[in-house]
């Protein structure tokens, strides 16, 4: 049954495919902000009183930050389960400036684990991973996540899990 | 060879065939990022994008000021610009060992800035993105694996090595940190094989080729064709010239689908 209402972080998760096109559960701390982005046009015209505009394209892009692990691969989590971590470092470093479009969706549970009905960003085959930063100082890494230009669909809001498809 | 998260004291750092870890405090950050161009005809409704050239660097190091002779920061770093032979393993709670990450590249050293007023005295030394002349140019990736901590070896490398799950035909390339041997004018040859199976046949598929260690300090990268197959087990050798033993630490970087 889903929940509905407000939630805390501890119950988000962040999963995409990996070089091999298997889904992973990534280690994560911060997402930045997650959404679509529209482009603002000002369409104002002298003789009108008040400002307007139109919304262009819309975009994302967003840089995930967590803890550097190396742990070895396990299969991801699904509906209602606790997320099953697999190491950030051989996912990330194998996905980036990789050109082939990946699946990737960041879960929402409300005030559980995450379980089908509850909020998720993402789409399948629809994101590159542009960018792989490690800080040995704090034990941590940053990745930039990018919009892939060869995608099978934009990003939107959903309620389901999404597939590994098939890349 | 553990797994897991791990703390900055397990890293180490080392430049050129020296050993800097008893003097850096930190270095990073370690980053590998892609040129980004925007696919957005007027078609699209969300902007995509395309990624370009890599640009790879491994920051700054924030280290004691040293001038102890030979093995201080001082005499080894203080008259950049140089090309310098970096490897940065992650220990995984615990000193670097076989199968560790590593982060290695060769970059231009840029600078060379003390800052006498501290206690103790402070240095920093940052390094440019990769040099032109770098070995490495046609791989966009710098993190690869340890196949020989930095350790004392007398002997031929008989253990199984690593398993990395599957073969590629995408080449890849050897890093290798000579911090010394048996003796002036002393050869071997570093090398690196891979086998079908574990404890099967292994065959060189990189090598430093023979060289002087006994000059060491010295240091390298040594890059395969980028469409060279690797099979699924990697390990280190030394082809023995007059040396009779090498302390070295040694990486391999797989390459990946450009």
């Amino acid at each position: 049954m889903t929940i509905y209402g407000r939630t805390v972080g501890k119950f988000c998760k962040f999963q995409i495919s990996d070089s091999s096109t298997t889904l992973r559960d990534i280690p994560v701390s911060s997402f930045g902000s997650v959404g679509l982005t529209y482009a603002e046009q000002d369409v104002t015209a002298l003789q009108d009183a008040i400002s307007s505009v139109l919304n262009g394209q819309g975009s994302f892009s967003t840089t995930i930050t967590g803890p550097f692990d190396n742990s070895t691969d396990v299969a991801a989590s699904t509906t209602t389960q606790r997320p099953a971590l697999s190491g950030s470092h051989d996912c990330l470093n194998g996905l980036n400036g990789g050109q082939v479009a990946k699946t990737f969706g960041i879960y929402l549970g409300i005030r559980a684990d995450w379980a089908a009905g509850d909020p998720v960003f993402g789409a399948a085959k629809s994101c590159l991973i542009s960018g792989y930063t490690v800080d040995p100082g704090a034990g941590t890494y940053s990745a930039k996540l990018v919009i892939a230009g060869n995608r099978s669909g934009d990003p939107s809001w959903g309620t389901a899990q999404l597939a590994a498809a098939t890349t | 060879m553990a797994v897991g998260r791990t703390l900055n004291r397990y890293s180490r750092v080392y430049v050129d065939g020296y050993d800097l870890s008893g003097h850096t405090r930190s270095i990073g950050p370690l980053a590998c990022t892609f040129q980004e161009g925007n696919d957005d005809p007027l078609t699209a409704d969300v902007i995509g994008t395309w990624l370009g050239q890599a640009t790879i660097s491994c920051g700054t190091i924030n280290a004691m000021f040293d001038n102890t002779l030979v093995t201080g920061m001082h005499p080894i770093l203080k008259t950049p610009p140089a090309k310098r032979s970096v490897m940065i393993p992650i220990g995984i709670r615990a000193a670097p060992a076989q199968g560790d990450p590593v982060f290695c590249g060769q970059f231009n050293q840029s600078d060379y800035m003390t800052d006498p007023g501290v206690t103790p005295s402070a240095l920093t030394i940052k390094f440019s993105p990769s040099a032109a002349d770098a070995t490495t140019l046609a791989y966009a990736d710098p993190w690869g694996i340890l196949l020989h901590a930095n350790s004392y070896t007398s002997d031929l490398n008989a253990a199984n090595g690593i398993d990395l799950i599957a073969a590629t035909s995408d080449g890849g390339y050897m890093a290798y940190q000579v911090f010394s041997a048996s003796g002036a004018g002393h050869t071997a040859n570093i090398i690196v094989e891979d086998g079908l199976t574990a404890g099967g046949a292994y065959t060189t598929i990189v090598s430093t080729g023979v060289i002087d260690v006994g000059t060491a300090p010295i240091a390298g990268i040594v890059a395969m064709a980028t469409t060279a197959s690797v099979r699924q087990f990697i390990r280190w050798q030394v082809a023995w010239g007059t040396a009779t033993n090498i302390t070295f630490a040694l990486a391999f970087v797989r390459g990946k689908p450009r």
